[in-house]
């Protein structure tokens, strides 16, 4: 029944967006959008009653969900997988196009209606013709489903439990909330795309079209900054493996698009108020959009290795095709506009305004595209050579580390930076305090630590970029009141000041050791003293889960071990996590042999101070709160 | 327009081909158990070794020491593994694992078995590790 109401009201939805691309009636398209809206939140909640209601005569839901799964995972399990993570991307892009006709347009005509509901019909289109999470189930498997159908009104076979979803998924709350959120960020690089690319193939286009595209970029950008944090944050604390970031391939397509809207909400400055830089902007634009795509398909088509990637059929040839069509129509306008792209100023002062972007820009690039060699070289290698194989992390740290390093010493001349070359000596002579201090700081820290040049380095950058712009911020507190896109760079800038100072503690100071354990123990690591307390077992619905309590000072924590029931029985092992500023100690069970234990003990440093910086950058939102 | 065009070609040009430079000397290859033959003896480089776990040869020893073999039907090589082994783990399972060879046994500590949404079927699935999954 969910299923047939499910399908039939997918194909109203395609419909609707049908008419709204042929439809050249300039009253009609804000009420189809609405409907579109509509259509796609129904959806949306269609699917969470069924997966509550455990509608396991739904293919996905057989599949993907279980009757054990508790509610808040039952939940998130929407996203879970493929077929269900389409319709929460659906949902999200009509959200956008909500807000875009709302907030972001100004054009008359009505390009940009029909190049964003044709993107939505490309979307929606995968859920009609190839697998929709509607589809009802037409042969039962040992567990959950083997085959579906994407017809309505069939004689469908419902099976007797579900297979739950993929016990990763299902171990902390932070997984309900990063998908979406993520979502948020990644999917709405499509309002530049649809903005520059409307507005260009206009004749009479807008000159403020950049003005627009770029307050269109800024919030995803927000969101995709808190994503891709929130990921982190969820792999530090459940994965057990002492880090947040693995540069896996689904962190880097994500990473990707975030280098790429970083770079053009810099550069998108110079055209505001210089006319500099025209084609280059249209070129990011879309490059956003279309690295977003692009990074779907690598990591929805199964032909990478990776922790994140789901595998299916289809979809790979279908993001392809897809990738192809907005490539050309990229090219195409990006053609008919040569004219207008040599109405762009030169950029003339190198140490001005321009001079700084265009040098920022270069760094973002360089980097967005060594990560995307990163991300593709396997996959040519083994299509060449028919040989697989896994970059190693030392690849990113040799060529982004330095590339970060540029990119802090480039803010530190952001507080001034104005349309007129920065004259050094004066810059110098201005911040000579600041500059002795953050040398000071610097020298007591690598005394402090016995650190190499690289810590000396980025640690005098980023201490005087955090005490300059500190400053800048108090003093100028009061009469500003910190609005405007000025202040969302300044706050932006100490964010990331303040995260690379935890970066490099993290990177440098970190140390672990493994130690076999008995119960009654005690501990000592560094020059701490932790006791090891009776272990208990919790048998869960769902899970088995091994606690192991440490105790450390007055606190104690469980290092766990989740062994889950009902799929591929994978154990997870989730850290105890004893918190400072300056440093967590972090303790995973790696092994248990009866009345022993071999715990790894870690010593991370500087991770709270890297999570307040990505929280602060991410908070740069409120300087574009009130206007 | 062509001048810029042009240095952002070279830098391009220069940028993918220090890339690829820096990724070929930081790969960790993929091997069979018969590929990576040559390399029991010779080398001591991480890399990541498949096959499937040969029925009867897992042995459990101290403090979470276990000792199997693992073959792709062809070559059978010694594994001596520390760390943590999935419940799943069971004869003629396929796994990657990562280590490296000393003296002609491999010494790894993490263990890949496959693990994605996709069940695997309790009718014996036929894996083929050249197309592993992680």
């Amino acid at each position: 029944m969910i299923s047939s109401i499910g399908i039939i009201l997918t194909w109203f939805g395609f419909l609707n967006l049908i008419i709204l691309f042929i439809s050249s009636n300039k009253n009609l398209f804000q009420t189809l959008v609405r409907v579109n809206l509509l259509i796609h939140f129904l959806l949306f909640c269609i699917l969470e009653i069924a997966l509550f209601l455990d509608d396991f005569s739904l293919y996905y839901i057989a599949n993907h969900s279980a009757a054990s799964t508790p509610p808040l995972y039952k939940f998130a399990s929407l996203w879970g997988s493929l077929d269900g993570s389409i319709l929460l991307w659906n949902l999200v892009l009509s959200i956008y196009f909500y807000l875009y006709i709302k907030f972001y347009r100004a054009s008359v005509e009505l390009y940009d209606i029909k190049i964003f509901a044709s993107i939505l019909l490309f979307f929606s289109g995968f859920t009609i013709f190839s697998s929709s999470p509607f589809s009802g189930c037409i042969q039962l498997a040992s567990i959950g489903c083997q085959d579906f159908t994407l017809l309505p009104f069939q004689d469908l076979v419902t099976s007797e439990s579900g297979r739950g979803p993929n016990p990763l998924l299902q171990n902390h709350p932070l997984m309900a909330i990063h998908p979406p959120i993520l979502y948020l960020g990644y999917i709405g690089l499509v309002l530049p795309f649809v903005i520059a690319t409307s507005e260009l193939f206009n004749k009479h286009k807008d000159e403020n079209w950049i003005k627009i595209a770029e307050r269109a970029t800024y919030f995803p950008w927000v969101f995709l900054t808190a994503g891709i944090s929130l990921g982190a944050a969820w792999s530090y604390e459940v994965l057990g493996w002492g880090g947040y970031w693995a540069w896996d391939p689904v962190e880097n397509v994500s990473f990707i698009p975030w280098l790429l809207a970083t770079a053009f909400l810099h550069s998108s400055k110079t055209q505001i108020k210089e006319q500099t830089l025209i084609n280059w902007n249209y070129v990011l634009a879309c490059l956003m959009f279309l690295s977003v795509i692009f990074g779907t398909f690598i990591t929805r088509s199964g032909v990478l290795i990776s922790v994140h990637a789901f595998s299916n059929g289809n979809i790979g040839t279908y993001l392809l095709i897809g990738l192809f069509i907005f490539s050309f129509l990229f090219i195409f306008i990006g053609i008919r506009n040569i004219e207008y792209f040599k109405t762009s100023n030169k950029v003339e002062n190198l140490l001005g305004r321009s001079g700084f972007f265009v040098a920022n820009n270069i760094v973002l690039s360089a980097s967005a595209l060594i990560v995307l060699i990163g991300t593709i070289y396997p996959i040519f290698y083994e299509s060449f050579f028919s040989r697989q194989l896994t970059i190693g992390r030392s690849f990113y740290d040799i060529l982004i580390g330095p590339l970060l390093l540029i990119l802090v010493y480039l803010m530190i001349f952001s507080t001034k930076i104005s349309r007129v070359n920065l004259d050094f000596k004066t810059w110098l002579i201005g911040y000579q305090n600041e500059l002795n201090v953050s040398l000071l700081i610097s020298i007591i820290l690598t005394f402090y630590f016995r650190a190499s040049y690289k810590f000396v380095l980025t640690i005098f950058g980023s201490v005087l970029l955090v005490i300059i712009i500190g400053k800048n911020i108090v003093k100028r507190y009061k009469k500003t009141k910190l609005q405007g896109s000025y202040w969302t760079g300044q706050i932006s800038h100490l964010g990331i000041g303040i995260f690379t100072i935890g970066l490099i503690l993290n990177v440098t100071q970190s140390f672990s050791n493994e130690l076999i354990i008995s119960t009654g123990d005690i501990v000592n690591f560094g020059d701490k003293e932790f006791i090891i307390l009776p272990p208990y077992e919790e048998i869960k619905e769902e899970k088995n889960v091994i606690n192991l309590p440490i105790e450390f000072e007055d606190q104690e924590k469980n290092a766990t071990l989740n062994i889950f029931k009902n799929s591929s029985q994978q154990a997870i092992s989730s850290p105890a996590v004893f918190r400072s500023i300056e440093s967590d100690t972090y303790v995973t069970i790696k092994v248990i042999d009866d009345d022993k234990f071999k715990l790894i003990f870690r010593e991370n440093y500087g991770i709270f101070i890297l999570w307040l910086g990505l929280g602060i950058s991410s908070a740069s939102f409120l300087t574009r709160m009130r206007k | 327009m062509k001048k810029n065009l042009f240095l952002i070609l070279f830098g391009v040009t220069i940028i993918v081909f220090a890339s690829i430079r820096i990724a070929s000397n930081n790969t960790i290859y993929y091997y069979t158990t018969t590929e990576a033959n040559y390399l029991a003896t010779t080398s001591n480089e991480r890399i990541k070794l498949g096959g499937f776990v040969v029925s009867d040869s897992v042995k459990k020893e101290n403090l979470g020491i276990t000792k199997f073999e693992i073959t792709d039907g062809n070559v059978t090589m010694q594994i001596n593994f520390d760390g943590f082994i999935p419940d799943l783990f069971q004869d003629n399972m396929g796994v990657i694992l990562d280590g490296y060879f000393d003296d002609g046994i491999f010494y790894s500590d993490d263990m890949l078995v496959k693990h994605d949404n996709e069940y695997i079927s309790e009718d014996g699935e036929v894996y083929n590790v050249e197309n592993y999954k992680k």
